[in-house]
């Protein structure tokens, strides 16, 4: 069992990891309980090695405010609460470029959590993960 | 300046609302505690678009804002 600390928006409506490393690139990320995949900003990913050549089909994120088209990616290592994944396909997609400019890289989905167990306490900001 | 570590309230203090990129950042699971300064500017857009190449002197990078988001930004 391991225990993490979480900082939250300054609106306290979400949760912000900033211990993330993609490669050794190290990214802030939003869990998104409520999403199926985890999504980077390419952005963030153009500052690491890979480029275009490395994004491949296409997926559409259904959100509150409208359909988004994303492509996907491997992540060669990717690292996060302890948890290191070699080759983890994730979604990726162009905050900048659709006028987002947010404190974080992207948001955490479901798929990281799969074969994990997780306990989110708030009132310690602590994610606890086994 | 070049390749000097810099505690984060230092940078903060030298870039105040840029995007500075850090090379080889020291950070817990909620704070950046200090990193060396790679590059910064106020549109991170033109971080990116350089797209300096941090990898061959420094181990890992990251990015960072200075300043303050503005609160009242909800999440969907």
């Amino acid at each position: 069992m391991r225990i993490y600390k979480f900082i939250t928006t300054e609106n306290k409506d979400a949760i912000i990891l900033e211990d993330v490393l993609v490669d050794n690139y190290k990214v802030r990320l939003i869990v998104d309980t409520g999403a199926s995949r985890t999504i980077i900003d390419y952005n963030s990913l153009f500052m690491l090695k890979y480029s275009f050549g490395d994004f491949y089909g296409q997926t559409e994120f259904e959100t509150a405010s409208g359909t988004l088209e994303a492509q996907y990616v491997k992540i060669k290592k990717f690292s996060c609460l302890g948890i290191e994944l070699s080759s983890f396909e994730i979604c990726t997609y162009n905050f900048a470029a659709n006028g987002i400019y947010p404190e974080y890289d992207g948001m955490l989905g479901l798929d990281f959590f799969q074969n994990n167990k997780i306990c989110i306490d708030f009132i310690k900001s602590e994610i606890t993960i086994s | 300046m070049e390749n000097q570590v810099l505690s984060f309230d230092e940078i903060k203090k030298m870039f105040p609302n840029e995007w500075v990129l850090l090379g080889n950042p020291v950070y817990t699971d909620t704070d950046i505690l200090s990193g060396i300064v790679i590059m910064h500017n106020k549109d991170k857009g033109h971080i990116i678009s350089n797209r300096p190449n941090w990898w061959d002197n420094f181990s890992t990078a990251t990015t960072v804002f200075t300043g303050i988001f503005p609160k009242k930004r909800y999440l969907l």
